[in-house]
């Protein structure tokens, strides 16, 4: 078991977290930016100090502010991916990965697993950034660390290249035993390399569960924005969410009590005319901004309640911002549960 | 293409260098060429001398100033910016009162002078050893000066990841940091040898001007201007070409 318990004040910003893992799970931390993700893995590498808590990995205990333990990162079992890869730019490929081992004929091994043998010769400033981000992945690998570090693995690789890199290092981690723990801002990133994700939001941890948890019952605004479902937060009565504005929502499924709902923006339909037939909520709105998205438009409506409703490109023909839109969701598609 | 020179700007820069080559413009048409094999000829020793000192004062400045850059780049103590300021004071301070300083502290008179000749029967003022220490204390300044810039100027980043990949603090310093500050430690090698070789107020003071033992290169220049004019213009041409060339070299590495 990995166990960390941090809390750290560094120019202003406070790092307040306690946090568990397992060697079975990959787990991604995930925030906005200056959440403090970074400053989780520089704690856990050792590069930053807890503060007050401490740190310990199978029972080995790698920082104790009471005990006044610490150990330097170099003392450490650890293998940090830093963004950006950072290879020592006066080195070879070669050279960077045999950096950190005893054993630097297994380099090679590496680099041809990750499709970078050609480039054990080559300078870094050669390499393209996802390159760059796999040599730097081979450096830590070859160590063989207890404690694998990811800071934003695809953050510096171009869109192009960044499906091909994603697939290498959801295949790498899978082989990899141990404690792999990686930060990220994407949650795409999230749902394809880790089992569990923590979100840290403010320097503290917001919420913790799988993709799927965060997904059908995000706990907050942000997390709600980052799996792409609109939020709702207020009090629940007899089938209906009495959200802060006054705002009814009807729902199908929610138990009486402070209660939060998310709905899906594809399960919103937009009328021109006020619709006839069976949704329960239906009201009066306003187009503030019709943002077109890749295979779908994304349409911002405000009124009473504020969401975004995803249309294809010939249903949002019709509209232009600034138009009045009628609204209308079934009681069925407002996924509410407690808060 | 725009114009980049400002004409008031090449007018000053014009003139700058003027002051800087009409002085060497006016030693080249004094240099009696015909006589010049014989007055190297017969100052070898003051060759040899120069030679030996700068050699073995560059080696001294740049091992104990690359730490000291090192100690001034990277240390968090009280102190630090004091420190700072007492390293770089030889260079602002006129070379003969750094031959007094010298004289004071290690003269046989001195604190710690006297110590070695107490205990040791080692004597500095007047040798050779003399003379390589006074060359050192004006040329260690400029190396710590120019290397603790490159120290500062390199990625700590890197270093962080070499901890994380098992390098202790010496690894960390001799694998990662130090390739990355080569240019500027070969410019302070340059300077501090440089400085060292021109060396010649706290020279004169501390070790004074022995022939073949502390009498080096602007020393002898120094003394022959009043007995042999002419021989002072021949050894300065040797300064003025060794320098040239160790300039336009280091300037070639550097700028690849």
């Amino acid at each position: 078991m990995l166990t960390c318990r941090a809390s750290a004040s560094r120019n202003g910003f406070r790092l307040q977290i306690e946090l568990e893992a397992s060697p079975e799970e990959i787990v991604a931390v995930v925030g906005p930016n200056g959440a403090g993700k970074s400053s989780l893995l520089r704690i856990l590498a050792g590069l930053d100090p807890v503060g007050d808590g401490h740190v310990a990995v199978d029972g080995e205990v790698w920082e104790d502010t009471a005990a006044a333990i610490r150990r330097p990162p170099e003392d450490r079992s650890v293998g940090y991916v830093p963004q950006a890869g950072l290879l020592f730019p006066h080195m070879s490929v070669g050279a960077n990965v045999a950096f950190g081992t005893e054993r630097p004929e297994q380099a090679a091994g590496w680099l041809d697993r990750l499709g970078l043998g050609a480039l054990v010769d080559a300078m870094p400033s050669e390499l393209s950034g996802g390159q760059a981000q796999l040599a730097a992945f081979a450096r830590a690998q070859v160590r063989r660390p207890t404690v694998l570090l990811l800071d934003e693995p695809l953050a510096s690789v171009d869109a192009a290249n960044r499906a091909a890199i994603r697939r290498i290092l959801r295949r790498e981690l899978r082989d990899t035993p141990g404690y792999r723990i990686l930060v990220t801002h994407d949650p795409l990133e999230a749902a394809a390399l880790a089992d569990r994700v923590i979100v840290l939001d403010g320097g503290q941890i917001t919420q913790v569960g799988t993709v799927d948890d965060l997904r059908s019952q995000p706990r907050s605004s942000y997390v709600a924005e980052l799996v792409g479902m609109n939020f709702f937060s207020g009090e629940a009565s007899d089938g209906a969410i009495e959200l802060a504005s006054g705002a009814r929502l009807v729902s199908a499924s929610v138990p009486d009590g402070p209660a939060l709902a998310t709905v899906h923006p594809r399960a919103i339909s937009l009328y021109v005319e006020k619709p006839t037939g069976s949704p329960r909520n239906v009201w009066l709105a306003r187009i503030a901004s019709i943002e077109p998205s890749l295979d779908q438009v994304r349409v911002h409506v405000t009124g009473p309640i504020d969401l975004v409703a995803e249309v294809t490109r010939a249903g949002a023909a019709a509209f232009s911002e600034g138009d009045e839109v009628w609204v209308a969701v079934k009681a069925t598609e407002v996924a509410g549960y407690p808060r | 293409m725009t114009r980049v020179m400002p004409r008031r700007l090449a007018v000053l820069a014009g003139i700058g260098l003027a002051l800087l080559l009409v002085p060497l413009i006016g030693l080249l048409i004094r240099i009696p060429w015909t006589g010049l094999g014989g007055d190297i000829a017969g100052s070898g020793d003051a060759v040899r001398v120069s030679a030996v000192v700068s050699g073995l004062a560059t080696v001294v400045a740049v091992g104990l100033g690359v730490p000291l850059a090192w100690l001034l780049a990277r240390g968090s103590f009280r102190g630090l910016s004091l420190l700072r300021a007492a390293v770089l004071l030889p260079i602002v301070l006129p070379a003969v009162v750094s031959g007094v300083a010298l004289l004071a502290a290690l003269g046989r008179t001195g604190p710690i002078g006297g110590l070695l000749d107490d205990l040791f029967g080692i004597t500095l003022p007047f040798t050779t050893a003399g003379a390589v220490i006074a060359a050192s204390f004006v040329a260690l300044p400029f190396v710590t000066l120019v290397a603790e810039a490159g120290f500062r100027g390199i990625n700590r980043d890197l270093e962080e990841v070499a901890a994380t990949l098992g390098a202790g603090p010496w690894r960390r310093f001799r694998r990662i940091a130090l390739p990355q500050a080569i240019p500027a430690l070969a410019a302070g090698v340059v300077l501090g040898w440089a400085r060292a070789l021109g060396e010649f107020g706290a020279t004169i003071t501390f070790a004074g001007n022995l022939s073949g033992r502390t009498q080096t290169l602007p020393l002898a220049i120094f003394f022959e201007l009043e007995r042999d004019p002419e021989a002072a213009f021949s050894l300065s041409l040797i300064l003025v070409v060794v320098s040239l060339v160790v300039l336009t070299a280091a300037r070639r590495t550097w700028s690849r």
